[in-house]
């Protein structure tokens, strides 16, 4: 007899996955958007150069685009996850891993947003 | 849960499983107990005999603050006290507590019979006992610390602090080594060691918190431990590291503090919650509401506490743009902590609460922390900040936080779990009492104290002038604060007279739902004789349900085995049965290893070659008979056989706690070289240039190290798959193990010295500038990952020198494999950034 869908190493994986894919991903928006803009601006400042604020700018947002997107297809595999475990009656244990991945999910993308907005509205380099 | 013993072992068996589990009577009941709830009931004494004396500390400087231009203390000596206080309650009684509480109570709410590695947990807690000892040896020389609790450089540096900062700074490092093993410790019995059918969601809520906490503390520590190192380095052989001159930059010594202050305080704070989700659900007969919501708002709180350092530097001139990303993680964070509050008010709105001592002292946290929720938010802003920094608002607002927040759930928690630890009931009435007075006395002395730092009053100042209007807040402060104190005081009196004349508990007094009420009030040595089993998150409330799986292992567990002591190991995600997991037994040696490291600081202290020489022969001499012991009764008895005749006592891989071992100290060794590769980031873009002469720039001993180290990986590694998975290995897989451990052991040994051959023939003066002084500290963390690499591989020769249990050469080859394997990460690191790095140029 075939092992549930929840219980195959495959299910096991996605399902654990979009539960730590949230929280690294916001440590990684927070971490790089802080070194690339904090200690760019910074070098350029100590060389005594104009720093590239636009390219500063951009290099921020487009990393913490890709680990918003990242955020959210993790939240998106923890919903399936949910879902399939309620469904059909599966166990409870991925029902809950399912649970636990879609709020990581809603959590941290919102964290990611917060820290994403600031170079839109901010000079990069003040 | 069920527990069935109507069919058991005989009355002989159980005896000889007793005997087993025996404590050590008479004088070795001192030095040498291991079993969690000794070593945890050591750690919370210990921390609340801290505790009072830094309550005392800080009486005295409320008494010198009662009147303005008071002279009772001088300006010296409170200084000193604001530092010892600080000091005291962050670093000896706030985390040491809590690390024992979880040290006595995991193994208990998990269905656990010990911590995973007993005689570390015991040699975590002398470390700890030792640095405090050491740190407030400094009132009996006469040099008392006096640069705050935060240390700040230059204040703290050599140009303006004597050898008091020295002794704090080794007192430290002597705690902090001690709560990361904790952290260790923690991790792995959470993990691994819960009772067959606890699945992640129906783990308790204190033992998700603390698996989040010790992750935050070994993310958050280890850069305190390399901070310090980098400022002793300073102080006493002239790095650059704080030196402007040279490169370096005091600013760095406030991130490297911050990045560990900051969680410090959720550190503090999310077990203190975790004690609430146990107590206002049982004090409410209700289950706690929102579980799943409930440890997302753990997990979110504690990932995001790592982010939020920089808001302690929000007046160091850092760009509006800095400032508004941790601004934003705070002010995300803030939503976290506020679903757990609605989760409690839920619980208690869907219950039927019972007003009892840890209901009150529950309820007295979610107003108090509360409140300090809310001044959290208005000092996350860094306008309103840039305002209130350095004033007695801060002061308020973090008591708020930190009494509210950490010492009230553990009087709640006390009170809780009193009947459990001593098998006596508290007074109800004298506990009430101590409640209002501690309460009371809490907001009397704080709340005030927003206004005077509204008002002007700066913080850390030893008077203030009269004109500043702000007497009659500081006399009501005073008062306040003699008033918790007096609360404080009964608390304790109430749970020690309770000791003799409380009444008999039982087992569960208040009819609560975790594992650790099953048991004994107080515990039996082994906790449980036979294994629970677990079908619900509610285990003691829930109808049970049978599964002959888990049942299976529960009957091969009970009052089993009898020749040595052991738990069930279960699988990460379901719980399901595993393997056997041996428990070490009392021993001398973590005491003597311990006591090694702390003579070790003193030799530093007195500059004593003598003392120091002896100490590395000592800490030698203990490890190497560790270890002996622990070869010498794995090889012993039963562990031999499989548990139940299925369940083996160890295998390869993580179905054995020294896999988690040795990938929890290669975690540690990547987290503090990386602290050293950002600190030296951070000094280069801070630098107009950088370095000052030419880079390290020794490809081939670099390359060549790396090059000894992939072969001292490959050859545990390969020694680790030889041999069948049982104790009868034939001549041919063993020899292989011992040729692999050897030539592993010569890997690392040449590494060792490609490694440091690289100061010298690099030709760099760690004084002249702060790229050297990162140079010599890169190849010092990396020697000293590659001495632990080396250290793990000789047990490995050791074990397979020194007895029969063929599958424990295999498994210790493959946890040496794993810590090379980290040790290969240092090198990387260590090497992009002594050599990468300064390549790039703006």
């Amino acid at each position: 007899m075939a092992a549930p869908e929840a219980t195959r190493p495959r299910s096991t994986r996605l399902a654990v996955a979009a539960v730590l894919v949230p929280p690294v991903a916001w440590v990684c928006a927070l971490g790089l958007s802080y070194v690339v803009q904090d200690f760019a601006c910074t070098a350029y400042a100590s060389a005594g150069r104009n720093p590239p604020t636009a390219l500063i700018g951009t290099a921020v947002v487009t990393l913490d685009v890709v680990l918003l997107v990242l955020t959210l297809a993790a939240g998106v595999v923890a919903w399936r996850t949910s879902r399939r475990a309620t469904a059909g009656g599966g166990s409870p244990l991925f029902g809950f891993l399912g649970r636990l991945g879609l709020f990581l999910s809603l959590g941290f993308a919102a964290g990611i947003v917060m820290i994403a907005v600031n170079p839109l509205v901010l000079e990069v380099c003040a | 849960m069920t527990t069935d013993q109507e069919t058991g072992p005989s009355a002989e068996q159980r005896a000889r499983f007793a005997q087993a589990w025996a404590r050590p009577r008479g004088l070795r009941r001192i030095l040498m107990p291991v079993q969690h709830k000794s070593v945890g009931t050591r750690y919370m004494v210990t921390a609340f005999v801290f505790f009072f004396v830094g309550g005392l500390q800080a009486l005295l400087m409320r008494v010198q603050l009662a009147q303005p231009e008071q002279d009772v203390l001088s300006p010296q000596t409170y200084n000193e006290l604001f530092t010892m206080h600080g000091t005291t309650m962050m670093f000896l009684f706030a985390v040491p507590f809590l690390e024992g509480l979880a040290a006595y109570l995991l193994p208990l709410m998990l269905g656990a019979r010990d911590m995973p590695f007993a005689r570390y947990n015991t040699f975590n807690y002398w470390c700890y006992l030792l640095g405090g000892i050491i740190l407030y040896s400094s009132f009996v020389v006469g040099m008392v610390p006096d640069a705050g609790w935060f240390a700040y450089v230059p204040l703290s540096g050599p140009e303006f602090a004597d050898k008091a900062m020295d002794i704090w700074l080794f007192g430290l490092a002597l705690a902090e080594l001690a709560a990361i093993g904790a952290a260790i410790e923690m991790i792995v019995v959470v993990l691994a060691m819960r009772a067959p059918g606890m699945s992640l969601d129906r783990m308790p809520i204190f033992a998700w918190t603390m698996l989040c906490v010790a992750a935050m503390i070994i993310l958050a520590f280890v850069p305190l431990l390399v901070g310090s190192l980098l400022l002793e380095l300073d102080r006493n052989i002239s790095t650059a590291f704080f030196d402007t001159e040279r490169g370096g930059d005091p600013l760095l010594w406030q991130h490297l503090f911050w990045i560990f202050g900051h969680p410090e305080v959720y550190v503090m704070f999310l077990p203190g919650a975790a004690i609430i989700s146990h107590v206002v659900p049982v004090h409410s007969r209700h289950r706690l509401v929102g579980y799943p919501f409930v440890v997302a708002a753990i997990v979110v709180t504690a990932i995001m506490s790592l982010g939020l350092w920089v808001h302690h530097m929000y007046t160091t001139g850092l760009p509006p743009v800095t400032l508004s990303f941790f601004t934003a993680a705070s002010m995300s964070i803030s939503v976290a902590s506020g679903v757990q509050v609605v989760a409690w008010i839920a619980t208690l709105w869907s219950g039927r609460p019972r007003l009892t001592v840890p209901m009150l002292f529950s309820l007295g946290f979610l107003f108090t922390f509360v409140a300090g929720g809310i001044t959290g938010v208005m000092v996350a802003s860094a306008p309103f900040d840039a305002q209130a920094h350095d004033t007695y608002f801060v002061v308020a607002h973090f008591h708020y936080v930190l009494i509210g927040g950490m010492l009230f759930p553990v009087l709640a928690g006390l009170f809780h779990w009193w009947p459990k630890f001593t098998g006596r009931m508290p007074s109800a009435r004298l506990g009430t009492v101590s409640f209002w007075l501690a309460f009371v006395g809490f907001h009397l002395t704080f709340f005030p104290m927003h206004l005077s730092g509204l008002w002007g009053m700066p913080r850390r100042v030893y008077t203030y002038d009269a004109g500043l209007g702000v007497g009659v807040l500081n006399l009501l402060s005073t008062i306040g604060a003699f008033i918790f104190a007096a609360g404080l005081v009964l608390t304790a009196i109430t749970l020690l007279g309770a000791l003799r004349r409380g009444e008999r508990s039982g087992p569960d007094p208040w009819g609560a739902d975790t594992l650790e009420w099953v048991a004994d009030s107080p515990p039996a040595s082994a906790n449980f004789g036979r294994i629970p089993v677990v079908t619900g998150r509610a285990p003691l409330w829930d109808r049970p349900s049978h599964d002959p799986k888990l049942e299976r292992m529960s009957a091969a567990f009970d009052h089993a085995p009898q020749n040595v002591r052991a738990t069930p190991f279960t699988t990460v995600l379901s719980a399901l049965p595993n393997t056997a997991a041996v428990q070490a037994g009392p021993t001398f040696w973590p005491f003597l290893a311990a006591g090694g490291l702390a003579l070790a600081a003193a030799g530093l202290l007195l500059e004593s070659g003598w003392v120091l020489g002896a100490s590395v022969l000592v800490i030698v001499g203990a490890f190497v008979a560790w270890e002996l012991q622990n070869e010498r009764e794995l090889g012993a008895g039963e562990s031999t056989e499989p548990v139940g005749g299925e369940y083996l006592v160890e295998a390869p891989g993580p179905l054995s706690p020294g896999w988690w071992g040795a990938a929890g100290a290669a975690v540690v060794l990547v987290v503090a070289v990386t602290t050293v590769a950002f600190s030296l980031l951070f000094l280069q873009v801070n630098a107009p240039v950088w370095p000052q002469g030419e880079s390290l720039g020794l490809p081939w001993l670099s390359a060549g190290t790396g090059l000894a180290l992939v072969l001292a990986i490959s050859a545990s590694w390969w020694g680790s798959r030889q041999g069948p998975l049982s104790h009868d290995a034939p001549p041919t897989a063993r020899g292989a193990h011992l040729a692999a451990a050897v030539t592993s052991t010569f890997a690392g040994a040449v590494a060792l010295v490609l490694a440091v051959a690289q100061w010298p023939a690099g030709g760099l003066d760690h004084t002249a500038h702060s790229y050297d002084s990162g140079v010599l500290m890169l190849v010092s963390t990396l020697a000293l990952a590659i001495l632990l690499g080396l250290g793990l591989t000789i047990c490995a020769l050791l074990a397979r020198l020194t007895h029969t249990r063929d599958i424990r050469p295999r498994i210790m080859l493959q946890n040496a494999a794993v810590l090379w394997t980290g040790v290969l990460v240092v090198w990387a690191v260590a090497w992009a950034a002594t050599d990468l790095m300064p390549l790039a140029v703006v």
